[in-house]
């Protein structure tokens, strides 16, 4: 139990199959208490708060829009009311879309960056307040992606915003180190969550048989295995680590060619 | 051998009054190309090369933007070559960083290269024609600076857009490509610390807006037929290493 007495705000939390999800469950079996966050899909959230009580920890379900500034300040105010300052911040929650660049449109342009990029700031710079405010020290860990290092055709917007993300991580983590908190990057190769559930390229058997003939593991990922990089990340085993990008991804990004 | 002269070719640069957009518009009329420049000044520029002219424009409203690619197309013709160089300039630290600035930036810096690059590629695709898309980004987007988050990150997202641009439309005989620069001697932003810029760059001066000017004109040339998704620093070597000092940037 690396995080006992540790409070995490994770968003993007609450869905099933999702990484949130999985990073939720693993900082809770590492002893910390966990506010679950997500848009939507609030009874899977409540669930796995219930799932996390039953682990002995304390777990609050808060429904928040993290493109909007105030529902993020509300929601660090209330993990900050009912659970204590978060120490550890995991900023997740991220939707795709699968355009060419040629057709991109400002709808799913919006769409992407307002919450992939705005929202990730948001969670990320209000959580870095609360700590600075609270003395200093904590846990900023950002789900980035494979996009990061491989650009996909198709996913010109999303893996934009993720390289954004790169850049915030890196300055951010340059910028906060004197006041004790790190900030790093997650980069999970293919979960089957929702979120990929509407790509393009996985909708047959061959399109996934194909896609796993890109990934060396040969299989996609569990949630719980981006929770375990987080839980590193966010345990005193990383104090020394910061401004780092840690793929998760079965050897997708190396075995690119 | 291919091949650094444009003549016959048309290119737009975006930004095109700033002096990394003057020296790039020089450098493509020095090698032949009829030169539009889209602009968001409110008088019209003065000191342009002969023969280059002006559009004004906000590239972050996509309307206006395509308002200004469609004339420049009318009256100089088909447009071979983009530079999509306009940038917000949105700099300060990621605590105090405000959240409408980094939209903004955004919407410059990524939404505007977009935008352009759509209207410039879907026109090359429906005449079967070569091109190339540049986009001119920051060494911030390489290595951590300080004090420079929004702009870091509007870079970094603007050079993975123009990688997949690549990827996407490479088999078309279109190349896409960025072009990040250091710290320009003729445009330090206000607040910077020259002396420490100079000290941060292995080169030990900083990098004249000619330099990369000739970068974009090679880049935009047959010579740069094979550069797909590449990602060139003109920065004397800033993006390589550190340099005692800290940040020219330090919020």
């Amino acid at each position: 139990m690396r995080l006992a007495g540790h409070v995490a705000v994770v968003t993007g939390a609450a869905r099933e199959r999702g990484i949130g999800r999985g990073i939720a469950r693993c900082l809770a079996q590492e002893g910390c208490d966990v506010v679950v966050n997500d848009v939507a899909a609030a009874d899977e959230g409540r669930e796995l708060v219930e799932e996390l009580r039953g682990l002995g920890r304390r777990a609050l379900w808060h429904e928040a829009d993290v493109r909007y500034r105030t529902e993020v300040e509300t929601l660090f105010a209330r993990a900050t009311s009912e659970l204590g300052p978060p120490t550890i911040v995991c900023s997740n929650a991220g939707v795709a879309s699968w355009q060419s660049v040629l057709d991109v449109d400002d709808v799913q342009w919006r769409r992407v960056v307002d919450v992939n990029l705005i929202g990730a700031f948001n969670v990320c710079q209000v959580g870095a307040r609360g700590m600075v405010a609270a003395g200093g020290g904590g846990r900023i860990i950002v789900t980035s992606s494979v996009h990061v290092q491989m650009p996909f055709a198709e996913m010109s917007v999303y893996g934009a915003t993720k390289a954004g993300l790169r850049a915030m991580v890196d300055v951010a983590a340059v910028e906060l180190a004197p006041h004790g908190i790190t900030v790093n990057h997650v980069g999970p190769g293919w979960v089957r969550s929702a979120i990929n559930d509407a790509s393009p390229g996985l909708q047959t058997d061959d399109d996934v048989r194909a896609t796993l003939a890109l990934i060396p593991a040969g299989r996609a990922a569990d949630p719980r295995e981006i929770g375990a990089a987080v839980c590193y990340l966010a345990s005193t085993d990383a104090a020394y680590v910061t401004g780092e990008y840690l793929r998760v991804d079965g050897g997708f990004v190396v075995g690119k060619h | 051998m291919a091949g650094t002269r444009l003549d016959g070719r048309v290119a737009l640069v975006t930004g095109g009054t700033g002096p990394v957009g003057r020296a790039i518009t020089a450098a493509l009329a020095g090698a032949g190309a009829r030169v539009a420049v889209v602009h968001d000044d409110r008088e019209p520029p003065a000191g342009l090369p002969d023969g280059v002219r002006a559009y004004r424009a906000d590239v972050a409203d996509r309307p206006s933007a395509e308002a200004a690619i469609a004339q420049a197309t009318a009256d100089l013709g088909a447009i071979d070559v983009l530079v999509a160089n306009a940038a917000a300039r949105v700099f300060g630290s990621f605590l105090a960083l405000d959240e409408g600035d980094l939209r903004r930036c955004v919407e410059v810096d990524v939404h505007g290269a977009l935008v352009c690059m759509q209207a410039v590629a879907r026109g090359l695709v429906a005449r079967g024609a070569p091109g190339r898309l540049l986009v001119v980004t920051s060494a911030a987007a390489i290595r951590a600076v300080p004090g420079s988050c929004a702009h870091a990150m509007a870079k970094a997202m603007a050079t993975t857009l123009t990688q997949v641009a690549a990827v996407e439309l490479g088999g078309q005989g279109i190349t896409a490509n960025v072009v990040a620069t250091g710290w320009i001697a003729s445009g330090v932003p206000s607040g910077v610390d020259r002396d420490l810029a100079v000290a941060a760059t292995p080169a030990g001066r900083l990098t004249d807006a000619a330099e990369v000017g000739a970068v974009c004109a090679f880049l935009a040339s047959d010579a740069a037929s094979a550069v797909n998704g590449a990602v060139i620093p003109v920065d004397g070597g800033y993006s390589v290493t550190k340099s005692p000092g800290g940040s020219p940037l330090a919020p």
